[in-house]
């Protein structure tokens, strides 16, 4: 990546409503800025937070930003760098060995069964553990990035 | 792509808005942006035209957005259509001087928004007047490249048309440009015309039966005593019949003169025009067309290279204009040129324009 192009993750507050998820994708697609990852967030009351993950210079991704808030389905939209510490992620996983699990630093939450664990903490720090995790054969069924807090 | 329309529930800003949709220049995934002024009629108004719009074009509308601040103007291409406009009927005085008095805080306050909010590559149209002020007070905030007059395409189209119908032909097989200052200072750059399937002899030996054998020193005296000549016609169809008497660059600069004093306003002319460059930029090819650009030294008049707001032949392409197009004008060209660049620069100055 070169030292103009930055990671981004952006926010987005947005109204539950058919066309939605097609307008803000127009606003990247039109700029021929690609989402790195999409995931959304909570859901309630008509309004859903969507974590979009994308790449690109600081002065474009505030157009991208402008833009994204003047759609009609559009609340709020807040941009954070990737590398901000206060972004927290969580993953979920199965088939983790129990000592790489120890060795990871981030908070490990095991369901009844065992066989699947939860990881949160900063997401440097998740994606980091998941990316161990993997090597060693397990299976990382979800990883979503939250706001920061 | 996104466009904003500034000053869009204007008579020109309705016809611009339709018109975009209407031809299809935005996809469905951009965003037309209706812009009005927080305290003013326009500020409610702009919410109406966007569900008017809507209503209108459903089928094929763009995302429509309303914003009523400058700070709000969000897009790739701003049209300028803010502004007093000039009046219209039968002895109406056009005092620029007090229309840019009006309109210079205007544009000095969208052109200050944009320098801090944009996103540093919007292209300007601007289309309100004066065009060479606003050109200027635009052009000096935002990058020279940045900023395009729309007047002299509107005059570049008129020119054409005039051409056109004088020979029975339709405008489209008609090329040629015309410079200078928008309106009764136009410069008809009649080196320029082309007529499409002709050589050049044929062509030329047309130009000449058409314009006869005038030159431009005699052209504003042309203009002012046409204009006297019209305005002493007892009713407007005759004073309408009476242009077609004049040469093609005569009739370019007195037809919409007498569409403004007749009472009527050349709103669908000037949105037809700007909705032709906005075309031009959302195009991503460059395009030779006439606008209104501060030059600093890419042509020379009266033998020094020239700075300041003039009409000109331009490549225009997605990010502003790029070069000047004009190549070899006659010397009665260049001569008319050079007045009326000295005469713009000295408006702009005095209308409180110029380096800052």
């Amino acid at each position: 990546m070169s030292t103009l192009t930055q990671r981004w993750f952006a926010f987005v507050q947005v109204e539950d409503r058919s066309g939605a998820s097609a307008a803000i994708a127009g606003v990247f697609s039109e700029r021929g800025v690609s989402f790195g990852s999409i995931s959304t967030l909570d859901v309630h009351g008509g309004v859903g937070t969507l974590c979009i993950e994308f790449s690109a210079s600081e002065r474009l991704a505030q157009v991208l930003v402008r833009t994204l808030a003047r759609l009609a389905v559009v609340r709020v939209v807040d941009l954070v760098h990737a590398d901000d510490a206060r972004v927290r992620a969580v993953a979920v996983v199965s088939d983790a060995r129990d000592d790489l699990l120890l060795e990871a630093a981030v908070g490990v939450h095991h369901d009844e069964a065992g066989a699947t664990v939860i990881l949160t903490g900063p997401v440097a720090d998740v994606r980091a553990a998941v990316a161990s995790l993997r090597v060693d054969g397990a299976t990382v069924e979800a990883l979503t990035v939250l706001p920061p807090r | 792509m996104d466009v904003a329309i500034v000053g869009a529930t204007g008579d020109v800003g309705r016809a611009i808005c339709g018109s975009l949709i209407e031809r299809g220049e935005l996809g469905a995934s951009s965003r037309l942006q209706l812009v009005g002024r927080t305290g003013g009629s326009s500020g409610a108004a702009v919410h109406g035209l966007r569900v008017d719009l809507i209503d209108a074009f459903d089928e094929r509308a763009p995302h429509i957005d309303v914003a009523t601040s400058p700070e709000d103007v969000v897009a790739d291409v701003v049209v300028m259509t803010a502004g007093r406009t000039v009046p219209t009927g039968t002895g109406h005085v056009i005092d620029r001087d007090r229309l840019a008095a009006d309109n210079r805080k205007v544009f000095e306050e969208y052109a200050d928004a944009l320098a801090a909010h944009g996103s540093g590559h919007e292209v300007v149209i601007v289309v309100s007047n004066p065009v060479e002020l606003a050109v200027e007070v635009f052009a000096r905030r935002l990058g020279r490249h940045r900023v395009i007059g729309m007047g002299a395409w509107l005059d570049t189209l008129r020119f054409r048309r005039e051409i056109a119908a004088t020979l029975g032909i339709r405008r489209h097989r008609v090329s040629g440009f015309v410079a200078g200052q928008h309106g009764d200072m136009m410069v008809p750059l009649w080196s320029s015309v082309r007529l499409r399937g002709l050589d050049p002899d044929e062509r030329a030996e047309i130009v000449d039966r058409l314009r006869g054998d005038r030159t431009l020193a005699s052209f504003r005296s042309e203009v002012a005593t046409a204009k006297q000549r019209i305005a002493s016609t007892p009713d407007v169809a005759s004073a309408f019949a009476a242009i077609d008497a004049y040469p093609p660059d005569v009739q370019a600069v007195i037809r919409p003169y007498l569409t403004h004093q007749s009472g009527a306003k050349t709103a669908n002319g000037t949105a037809n025009a700007t909705v032709d460059l906005v075309r031009t930029v959302l195009d991503g090819r460059d395009i030779v067309v006439a606008g209104q650009v501060l030059l600093d030294g890419e042509i020379e008049l009266g033998g020094t290279p020239w700075t300041g707001v003039l009409g000109v032949p331009v490549a225009v392409g997605p990010d502003g204009w790029t070069r000047v197009m004009l190549d070899d004008p006659a010397p009665d060209e260049s001569r008319a040129l050079w007045e009326v660049a000295q005469t713009i620069n000295e408006s702009v100055v005095a209308w409180g324009g110029g380096a800052r």
